[in-house]
């Protein structure tokens, strides 16, 4: 009975863990940032017009015109608190191989605890540039229903943004940080 | 107890999302340990091994893309010699990138040779055609077609060789690349974006010129007046406006058509030529394209009196009602049609035409070709990746000032712009292999959903079975058991089905060409090009120093190229 317990327990903890591990992700705790030369660091914001709405998750599916589409590798991304600490503007940092992206959607909860999923589509493509952190902006989504919502602008905030992300992610914190917003 | 474990493992298995189970895209996060591959496995990941080639190959393009673009020209010039090298499918599209790449490293020679090979796969119906047909099966991906690139990729592997045999004054090949250019451009399906790219018209003009065929010149000139005015960025509503109104015009004629046919005559049909023989002739004759926009099936379609009802026709006053509704619908497209095309010649009063009279000048010895920006990319959308759509990314470089020797300055004035390549891209129109996409797409929706509904019912009857007894429990154990079999069926002929859009790209154009005809004496000379933004504002950083060799005789073509790197 215990070792059953046991498992049940060790099951319960990678699940709930598997966001801690992701290589894809900044974290708060990350001590040095490091990149191969095959690799390169995107952040960007988000902010939707409704302030109750909380992503556990967003996908992002690689950009390769020479791959056949079913091949395209597609990122299941878990939000981690970092994301939420400031306030009403979502902040994200990822580490991830050089090329072109598609910020797919992003899934989340609407309404606190008993709310429902949501998804909100981006569609929005960016570029990862090796060896080089790029900041692609500022994702606007406007609330039109509870239906359905979608990306409605990009905007450069470029100042303000990075300040939160450096806050967010203390490992960004004297490095150069160029601009190259997504499309 | 034992019994009534299995059919309820089988309902809980079967009440999975079935993307789960028939999971088509990799999940990077998702990844099986080494450890779980087994040696069963081993075999099928050999069988696999050539698939798995070929997406390392695609882990290579994309680098040596990105390479190009960060301006590490070695490394994607090495990778791209090497998947050259393998004569396949993608051989054009390895050539045409080769050939930008070379043009970037300034390497005119290696590009025309490149550019060469690839012009001649883009424009031959014979080349790789055994695997157009398996793009076509169900189960066939479009992209395991020969890549020969869309009319605007065609325009601009045309446009380059012409550019770099003036270079080498070999002009009659020169004006055959500018023709054939031409040609590609207007395999277009709205008559108004066919042939509106203008630097051909003006290259194939200035060639003739240097031939001494001044009427030959003078038209091609004319035609490029007309195509800048198509093609310029006022027009640009208005012509996308107007093309909409004449697809609806020709859509509206061929229902008049077609109804007046279905209705039965008193008498044989007249002999008197109608709107679909026209239409039919047309399609083995295309018409001459003419710069009012009009093909000459269109203008008879399209003609002030319509349609005529064929004498002895007996209409009841039903079909005299849709007949005059329809007309009505026609005369009001065709004065709509009328008042776009007074808009636009209003709009061409204010278009300030670049100065062709320097353009043609023949003493104007170099023509300098900037390019900006980065290539429209296209990129698979919809729930299969059955559409393929453009997306561009912004760049800030839209003038230039051209700095000769430190001390003349040229600025736009004899710049021929506007020559943006998403336009050209997203004026295509229309493929009969989106059709077919779509097809194979609805097909894999509805497999899916079938295979789902299946699985249900299999689920259900298998709840069924566990809590029943001895001969109705075995009976709904089979019943399970075949919705099971059939779901599998069918989702495994979801799964086969493939929709996806072919999405290869000649991805290292840039978005813009801008040509410059420069008058230079013979020798070395050092240029600086400074980048302006749309409004006029300097682009800091972009700036670019060059030193360019003119030749003593005939035309110097130098390239250059503002990248936009971080």
């Amino acid at each position: 009975m215990k070792s059953k317990l046991l498992n049940i327990l060790l099951f319960c903890c990678v699940i709930l863990l598997s966001g801690c591990a992701n290589p894809y992700i900044l974290r708060r705790q990350d001590k040095n940032l490091v990149l191969s030369p095959d690799q390169g660091v995107v952040l960007f914001t988000a902010q939707v017009s409704t302030g109750n709405y909380r992503p556990f998750q967003y996908t992002i599916q690689e950009i390769n015109q020479y791959k056949f589409y079913a091949k395209l590798n597609k990122y299941i991304i878990p939000c981690v608190p970092e994301n939420y600490s400031n306030g009403n503007v979502l902040v994200f940092g990822l580490k991830l191989p050089k090329g072109i992206y598609k910020l797919d959607t992003f899934s989340g909860i609407l309404g606190g605890f008993f709310g429902y999923q949501h998804l909100l589509a981006a569609g929005s493509l960016f570029d990862v540039t090796p060896g080089k952190i790029t900041y692609a902006g500022r994702l606007i989504f406007n609330w039109n229903s509870y239906a359905f919502s979608q990306l409605n602008s990009v905007k450069n905030e470029f100042e303000a943004d990075i300040e939160l992300a450096k806050r967010s992610f203390p490992v960004l914190r004297g490095k150069e940080i160029s601009q190259d917003l997504s499309y | 107890m034992k019994k009534r474990i299995i059919p309820l493992f089988l309902a809980l298995l079967l009440a999975l999302p079935p993307h789960l189970v028939y999971a088509g895209t990799n999940f990077a996060i998702n990844k099986p340990s080494k450890k779980e591959t087994s040696a069963a496995n081993q075999k099928i990941m050999q069988s696999v091994k050539s698939s798995s080639k070929s997406s390392t190959d695609a882990e290579n393009a994309m680098s040596a893309e990105v390479d190009f673009y960060c301006g590490n020209y070695e490394a994607s010039e090495r990778m791209l010699t090497t998947l050259k090298a393998k004569h396949d499918r993608n051989f054009a599209l390895w050539s045409n990138e080769l050939g930008s790449l070379y043009l970037a490293e300034n390497k005119n020679k290696e590009a025309k040779d490149s550019l060469t090979e690839a012009y001649l796969i883009m424009n031959s119906f014979e080349a790789f055609k055994n695997l157009e047909s398996k793009a076509l099966g169900l189960t066939g991906n479009e992209a395991v077609k020969a890549y020969k690139g869309d009319p605007y990729e065609k325009i601009m592997n045309s446009l380059y060789l012409g550019l770099l045999l003036i270079d080498e004054n070999d002009l009659d090949n020169a004006t055959a690349c500018f023709k054939n250019g031409i040609l590609c451009d207007s395999d277009v399906e709205g008559n108004l974006y066919k042939s509106d790219f203008a630097p051909l018209y003006f290259l194939a003009a200035r060639c003739a010129t240097t031939a001494g065929d001044k009427s030959k010149a003078n038209d091609y000139l004319n035609r490029a007046k007309e195509a800048f005015y198509l093609s310029h960025p006022t027009n640009r509503l208005i012509v996308w406006e107007e093309q909409i109104l004449r697809n609806k015009l020709v859509d509206k004629q061929k229902e008049l058509d077609v109804f007046l046919g279905s209705v039965p005559l008193e008498k044989p049909a007249s002999k008197k030529p109608t709107t679909e023989s026209v239409a039919k002739d047309t399609k083995k004759y295309p018409a001459k394209q003419n710069f009012s926009g009009h093909s000459k099936a269109e203008e008879i379609e399209s003609g002030a009196a319509g349609t005529p009802i064929p004498a002895g026709k007996k209409l009841n006053s039903r079909e005299q009602k849709k007949v005059e509704n329809l007309k009505s619908e026609i005369a009001s497209l065709e004065s709509q049609i009328q008042s776009k095309i007074l808009e636009r010649q209003e709009n061409n009063k204010v278009i300030s035409l670049p100065n062709f009279d320097n353009l043609m000048n023949l003493q104007n010895n170099v023509i300098l070709c900037i390019e900006s920006g980065k290539a429209p990319l296209k990129v698979q959308i919809g729930s299969y990746g059955e559409k393929a759509i453009f997306k561009l990314k912004p760049y800030k470089a839209k003038r230039f000032c051209i700095v000769i020797d430190n001390n003349t300055k040229r600025e736009g004035f004899c710049i021929l712009n506007n020559n943006d390549l998403m336009y050209q891209a997203e004026t295509r129109g229309g493929r009969k292999m989106d059709g077919i996409l779509k097809g194979k797409a609805q097909f894999k929706e509805t497999t899916a959903q079938i295979s789902t509904a299946f699985a249900g019912m299999a689920a259900i009857a298998a709840t069924t079975a566990a809590f029943s007894n001895g001969n109705n429990s075995n009976a709904a154990l089979i019943v399970a058991g075949g919705f099971l079999l059939a779901s599998l069926i069918v989702g495994a002929a979801s799964a086969a089905a493939n929709p996806a859009a072919d999405a290869r790209h000649w991805s290292y154009l840039p978005a813009e060409i801008q040509l410059v005809p420069i008058k230079m004496s013979p020798g070395k000379h050092h240029i600086i090009i400074l980048p302006f933004d749309e409004i006029g504002k300097p682009v800091k950083g972009r700036e670019l120093e060059s030193d360019i060799e003119v030749k003593n005789t005939g035309t110097t073509v130098v390239f250059k190229r503002i990248f936009e790197r971080i």
